[in-house]
């Protein structure tokens, strides 16, 4: 190898692939399909107080278990029929709505965050850093996600800040243990090496040149574990070590209509079809997403 | 060591028979032709050689010869004939009991090729049932033992009886290429397809696989096809060659005059790579680029990128010329090759 | 594989195990109130008395060495009294667990049942009508939450269709003397097929419910693995060799797809476990899972502690097993 050619930094991989991944991810339909329903769900939320035809605190027990519209004894202005305390379903499902995302939202962008920074730490550092965070990510993975969740929710109680930080802090290590593997497989590469030669500070290497590098596998995962917490959050509602009443949370909403299946079938049905919808959406669309960035996985 | 009867076995009839075979496999760049109309015929008891490099082709053609091209590739085009039956109309039934009993396959690397989750007797054994239409039903079981113990014996494996319960990764490399072996003879097929059986094994092992073959082809009376990318082990162990490059036959003939005076300028190229022990010094000539991608050729020589004696002419589809009997080579300057001076670099 | 090697991997487990008990100890610790005062609910009590309490249980004592003894009472099985029951916390769950550990043994069973074939026939099938089945199967089967499920199948089949009960796990009218306390086994050990059919009914929906995500997850992994294993060279020599397609597929591949199948399998069966709480509660299954539920609004705080920390040990060790598995299924994996 001649003077000129060491002289050369390695390339590093540029931002294109990252639009050449969007585009493809646009060109799948059934998966853009579910990203804009996800995207209507977000705006249904953000946008409840006008979208809502009823407020969904108000109880009226003269519509106790009232149908949906389409059935005998239904109105329109009451389209997916009251609950057991009369509010109008649909516009608690809109309410739900808030609830569900805002906690899979902040949830996950949390523990992206601190996952991603303990990871690239670990993965990049090693020596006690790594020793300590793949320790503790050991200890966490001992515990099943559900029953972790429930312990934290019975000794710290209900809550929304409550909800959000149980959930916390398992899901951190999730993108924590993507991130170290990641980083584990970059610390080798040209770029780095090349970044290290120059002597780039260590906090630089990690921020600039790894983490842009890594972070589509980061983004992937994100969104498929959105889904997942946004169950999670459902089960704790409907265990009743949620959000607590009245506000609207489909989880509680499916635990209230438990009580009138045999004579009200829609009172749980619909805020469980909202969750299963979602979730769906959220399912196909990060693994369009999935398959976008890497088309390895494609098959 | 070859045997002498490759001008006797060209008037007898040819087992397998290849005509205008033409092997795609659709990809994300487009349709990859990687066999295009390759015309071969394999004869009773001779060994043939299938040189080419990585890509050529050589895999594939006998791939499709034995129906086991990988998805999503498909023969396109083509006859291929073994024993008088059109191997393109045979139904899953015939496939089952024609390989294994009348062509069997070795692959390049045994370690991937025997399955490792299974005690090397069971492969085996399942041959041998799996063809064993005339065994007695009682006894079947211990007869195929039987068989198979012997047929590790025949091959080299100590200790049979006992190393037959192991499983493959309990062996060495050649002892497990010697399974492999084994298992494909273990029906005494007619035709033995050997997939590169010696690339994966060091120099001493290889020769002692190859020779193995060369006895056992004897003894059984089978013919052989010996797919590789060495000449050297080609100009040792065949009767006979087929040079491919780029999806064709480039050249054909008895393995000592093509070795002696190649026809096409590919030829000539891949013999200047065979380390020849009375020159141990002299220069290693690589063929300089690289082979086509499979896209769309046509037009013109395959080969006339890397070709050192090009011509205008060249810029256009070369059919197989007739050199002398039984030799042909795909280039439109096949008399002059012997002579021409490589171009001075 | 050797007893060595077997015993250096179980040594392996211990720094986990132990921090696993401090979190469990340490969530508890946190927990705001005072545990006496949560027995004692308001009653008025002398503080002498409450003193003397405190003391009985170790409250006073130095958080380490309250660790200590925690530790310790665990290794011993000894967890205290259920605040509730009025009984030890290691009876209480010792008398839940069997139903418990009978649906999760059903859901393992149906989600093996189901995504073994699918994810082959998905596999060799690949991007045809089945293929494309098993995969909005499986989308489902992870974006389905169970509590939901649970409610709708109880509404068609024992509401609507009055054919499988609403809850439970076998009928008062049943009684059969406890063998394995598992009614499905017991009712066929004892010859009642009266009572097999009986908990059968009973167990079939919920064990369907919990099953479904696994069952998903399951048939992607083995889809996947019998993809990665159809590529290989082996199948190819197979087929050459001149067996049957039937053989190739059920015997060649299956037999190596199937590692990371079990493997996950066991894993997942830890997952369940979390699984069976919201599973129990909708089908009103007498098991552990209800049990911490409905200690959790009692505060009986040492039952959930106790349940809490049986689970995390019983995950531990099913991730141990899904290793062990993992290395005996694989004898190119050498331990």
């Amino acid at each position: 190898m001649n003077a000129a050619a060491l002289s050369v930094a390695p390339e590093k991989p540029t931002r294109s692939p990252t639009w050449e991944s969007l585009r493809r991810f646009v060109a799948d339909r059934f998966s853009l399909l579910a990203a804009i329903v996800v995207a209507l769900f977000i705006l249904m939320a953000i946008f409840a107080p006008w979208l809502a035809p009823h407020d969904p605190d108000e109880n009226d027990l003269l519509r106790r278990l009232q149908p949906a519209a389409w059935m005998e004894g239904g109105e329109w202005s009451y389209l997916l029929g009251c609950d057991g305390l009369g509010r109008d379903i649909l516009s608690r499902i809109i309410y739900g709505a808030r609830v569900s995302i805002a906690i899979g939202v902040v949830v996950v962008l949390i523990a992206t965050a601190v996952g991603t920074a303990l990871g690239l730490a670990a993965g990049y550092m090693r020596g006690w850093v790594d020793i300590l965070v793949s320790r503790v990510i050991d200890i966490l993975l001992g515990f099943p996600y559900l029953i972790f969740a429930i312990a934290l929710m019975a000794m710290m109680g209900p809550g929304l800040e409550n909800i959000i930080l149980a959930l916390v802090y398992k899901e951190w290590v999730v993108p924590a243990r993507v991130v170290r593997g990641e980083v584990l497989a970059a610390r080798e590469m040209e770029y780095v090496e090349a970044a290290r030669a120059v002597g780039a500070p260590r906090l630089h290497i990690m921020v600039r040149e790894i983490l842009p590098n890594i972070l589509s596998p980061v983004i992937v995962v994100s969104t498929i574990r959105m889904a997942h917490v946004i169950i999670l959050e459902a089960s704790l509602s409907f265990l009743g070590l949620g959000v607590q009443p009245p506000t609207a949370s489909w989880g509680s909403m499916v635990a209230d209509g438990r009580a009138f299946i045999l004579d009200a079938w829609w009172a749980s049905t619909f805020p469980g079809i909202a969750i299963l919808l979602l979730v769906l959406s959220i399912n196909v669309a990060s693994q369009g997403l999935r398959d976008a960035f890497d088309p390895k996985f494609s098959d | 060591m070859p045997s002498t009867r490759s001008s006797a076995t060209e008037m007898s009839a040819p087992l397998l028979s290849i005509r205008g075979l033409k092997t795609c496999f659709p990809t994300r760049a487009g349709l990859v032709t990687a066999v295009d109309g390759v015309d071969l015929d394999v004869y009773p008891g001779e060994c043939l050689g299938i040189v080419g490099e990585s890509g050529s082709g050589k895999s594939v053609t006998f791939a499709s010869v034995i129906g086991l091209v990988r998805p999503p590739g498909y023969i396109a085009e083509g006859a291929i004939h073994f024993e008088g039956i059109d191997l393109r109309r045979l139904d899953s039934e015939g496939w089952r009991s024609l390989r294994g009993r009348d062509i069997a396959m070795t692959m390049q690397d045994a370690l991937t090729a025997l399955n490792p989750a299974l005690r090397v007797a069971e492969q085996i054994e399942e041959v041998i049932l799996a063809h064993a239409g005339g065994l007695p039903g009682r006894g079947r079981r211990e007869a195929a033992r039987q068989r198979a113990v012997e047929m590790l014996r025949l091959v080299g494996i100590p200790a049979p009886e006992r190393r037959i319960d192991d499983y493959p990764h309990q062996f060495s490399g050649g002892m497990r290429q010697r399974i492999m072996i084994a298992i494909a003879l273990s029906c005494r097929p007619k035709l033995l397809i050997a997939d590169e059986p010696t690339t994966a094994l060091d120099v001493t092992i290889q020769a002692q696989v190859l020779d193995l073959i060369g006895d056992l082809r004897r003894e059984l009376g089978m013919s052989v096809v010996l797919i590789t990318h060495d000449l050297g082990v080609v100009a040792e162990h065949t009767d006979r060659v087929a040079v491919m490059y780029a999806g064709q036959i480039v050249e054909t003939g008895p393995t000592q005059q093509l070795i002696e005076q190649p026809r096409h300028p590919y030829t000539r190229g891949l013999i200047g790579l065979i380390p020849r022990l009375s020159d141990l010094d002299a220069p290693i000539r690589p063929i300089e680029g690289r082979v086509p991608e499979l896209i769309d050729l046509g037009g013109m020589c395959r080969f006339y990128e890397r070709c050192e004696f090009r011509q205008a002419a060249c810029q256009s589809d070369i059919p197989m010329n007739a050199v002398a009997p039984g030799r042909q080579a795909r280039c439109l300057r096949v008399d002059e090759i012997p002579r021409l001076k490589e171009v001075s670099q | 594989m050797n007893v060595l090697a077997l015993v250096g991997r179980t040594a392996q487990l211990l720094p986990v195990l132990l921090g696993v008990s401090v979190i469990v100890f340490v969530m508890m610790a946190l927990t705001p109130g005072d545990p006496v005062e949560v027995m004692l609910s308001g009653q008025q009590v002398p503080p002498e008395q409450v003193q003397a309490m405190r003391h009985d249980m170790g409250l006073d004592r130095p958080p380490l060495e309250r660790f200590a003894v925690f530790l310790g009472n665990a290794l011993t099985g000894d967890f205290g009294l259920s605040f509730f029951h009025r009984r030890p916390v290691t009876d209480v769950i010792a008398e839940r667990l069997p139903a418990t550990i009978e649906l999760t043994l059903a859901a393992l069973l149906i989600a093996l049942a189901v995504s073994i074939p699918l994810g082959v026939l998905a596999a060799v099938h690949k991007n045809r009508f089945i293929d494309r089945l098993a995969a909005i199967g499986s989308l489902f089967g992870i974006s389905l939450p169970g509590f939901w499920f649970g409610i709708i199948m109880i509404m068609i089949f024992a509401v609507h269709m009055q054919v499988l009960p609403v809850s439970g796990r076998m009928d008062y009218a049943c009684e059969v003397a406890p063998i394995t306390r598992l009614m499905t086994i017991d009712s066929l050990l004892r010859g009642r097929p009266d009572c097999f059919s009986n908990a059968l009914s009973h167990i079939i929906l919920p064990a369907l419910t919990l099953a479904l995500p696994m069952a998903a997850v399951l048939t992607r992994v083995q889809r996947a693995a019998m993809l990665e294993v159809l590529r290989s060279d082996y199948i190819v020599f197979a087929h050459a060799k001149g067996i049957s397609r039937r053989r190739v597929l059920w015997r060649h591949a299956l037999k190596n797809a199937l590692v990371p199948t079990v493997t996950v399998a066991a894993m997942e069966t830890g997952s369940l476990l979390g699984g069976n709480m919201v599973v129990e509660t909708v089908f009103g299954w007498p098991g552990l899972g209800r049990l911490v539920v409905e200690s959790i609004f009692v505060r009986n705080y040492p039952l959930i502690q106790a349940a809490v920390l049986f689970y995390a040990v019983t995950y531990v060790l099913l991730n141990f097993v899904a290793d062990l598995l993992y290395t005996m299924l694989n004898p190119r994996v050498r331990l």
